[in-house]
């Protein structure tokens, strides 16, 4: 049994350790803004040098057995141009089951703090409303419990890489992730590969100038291979598998607020176990310029 | 003799605050004669890049409007005459928002003066732009009025090392 002073003494290990997650994200600056592209794929940062924003999301993942909400919140930093910091955590705690998932491939995971950095590494712009970039994304996570269900639940790493094409009529990125959990005790979540591609349109309805309102739609698709879980340093029988989902998303801008709303299909899973199949993932986002 | 270490950095600081004073009163930037610069931006798609891009125009100094079209791919910055803001300032601006300045159409006042065998364009007392294009008509111009202000109206490349060329295309008394 822990006495009160061992018990604050975890409390204030904790709180110090996430503080730091946050700290460095802020010290070095904040993020690119999600709602600048899709909402579930890798994007390229666009956030000038010295720029703050902010994406609230509201997230809603379901199973065949139940239901999950969770609320995030982003904020983003141009340190440079092509330099971007981001830090991401819940504003409230989500249900126990799924709280794993990745709430987009920028957002973290639902029971997590993330702090993360992008680097676009590549960047032309061959015409006016046109350029091609690719990017870089490291980020380190910090969970919010320490388990999640019966399993201890550590720090991971998260790595990606972007490439894409942005103009007036159309968007397309394609990217790879990796999100990769340390051990605690002996439990370790399955490391997660995950590969995006987002194709977006904007209607010619849609291609007024500035200062009116900026809209376009986008199809996107994330497949997901999800390791065992290992508990007690054994690997779980009802763990992993294989996703692939699809789906829309709109996004709407003016000046400097945006929304954007999207949901995902699964189109295919292959379960290692007898773990309920997703049957959809929802995401609504509000993005605010600074 | 030597001076006391606290004798030193008395006068160490005394230098210090002179040069501090001299700075703080030298003028910091001379005007550039710009009034108005149409810069084209490539690579800038979507509503917030420009929202960004007018933000930061708009807080340049003595910047007095800012437009920005998508679908034409430009800003349009008025200044007021004897605006200290130059061309790089605005490039600047475009660049921190991770786009590509490419060349501007720019109006500029001044005086006409001869540099080396060159045509330039003077403000604040300086030569500001070396004048291509329309040169018979610069050299009418010098020649009636060699110390009146000129209006100028021509394209800046879009190298930064040709950022000082202008290319005349019009010019008005």
């Amino acid at each position: 049994m822990h006495s009160p002073l061992s018990t604050a003494m975890q409390f204030l290990s904790a709180t110090s350790t996430r503080l730091v997650v946050l700290g460095c994200t802020a010290f070095v600056g904040a993020a690119s803004a999600e709602g600048h592209g899709p909402a579930f794929g890798l994007a390229t940062p666009t956030l000038a040098r010295g720029q703050w924003s902010s994406d609230t999301a509201v997230v809603q993942a379901g199973t065949q057995s139940d239901d999950t909400l969770g609320y995030r919140e982003m904020l983003g930093y141009g340190i440079t141009e092509d330099l971007q910091a981001l830090a991401t955590f819940p504003v409230r705690r989500p249900d126990e089951s799924g709280s794993g998932l990745r709430t987009g491939a920028m957002m973290g995971s639902m029971d997590a703090i993330e702090a993360s950095l992008q680097w676009r590494f590549h960047r032309t712009a061959p015409e006016i409303g046109t350029r091609r970039e690719s990017a870089l994304l490291v980020g380190i996570t910090e969970p919010t419990d320490d388990t999640r269900g019966p399993m201890q639940i550590g720090n991971s790493i998260h790595l990606a890489a972007v490439t894409g094409y942005a103009s007036r009529t159309t968007y397309w990125w394609a990217g790879a992730g990796v999100q990769r959990y340390f051990e605690k005790g002996d439990d370790r979540p399955g490391t997660l590969y995950y590969v995006t591609g987002v194709f977006g349109y904007r209607p010619p309805l849609f291609r007024h100038d500035y200062p009116k309102p900026d809209w376009r739609v986008f199809l996107e698709a994330v497949a997901e291979s999800t390791e065992r879980d290992r508990m007690n340093g054994l690997p779980m029988q009802n763990s992993g598998g294989e996703k692939l989902l699809v789906g829309p998303s709109v996004l709407g801008l003016y000046g400097r607020w945006g929304f954007e709303a999207g949901v995902l299909l699964p189109v295919a899973q292959s379960l290692n176990g007898t773990q309920s199949e997703e049957r959809y993932r929802a995401k609504f986002v509000f993005t605010y310029w600074f | 003799m030597h001076r006391s270490p606290v004798i030193k950095a008395s006068v160490l600081f005394k230098s210090l605050g002179l040069i501090i004073a001299l700075v703080g009163l030298a003028p910091l930037a001379y005007s550039d004669g710009l009034t108005r610069v149409e810069q084209t931006i490539f690579g800038m798609d979507c509503a917030p890049c420009a929202y960004g891009i007018e933000h930061g125009l708009k807080r340049l100094s003595d910047v007095t409007d800012v437009r920005v079209s998508l679908n034409a791919g430009v800003a349009i910055v008025a200044l007021t005459p004897g605006s200290t803001t130059t061309i790089e300032n605005i490039r600047k601006v475009i660049r921190d928002n991770g786009f590509t300045p490419k060349a501007a159409l720019v109006v500029v006042t001044g005086t006409l003066v001869r540099v080396d065998g060159h045509t330039w364009l003077e403000a604040s007392g300086l030569p500001r732009y070396q004048l291509t294009g329309v040169t018979k008509e610069i050299e009418a111009m010098r020649n009636a009025r060699p110390s009146g202000e000129v209006q100028l109206e021509g394209e800046v490349p879009e190298s930064d090392s040709t950022a000082r060329e202008l290319f005349v295309k019009s010019l008005t008394g």
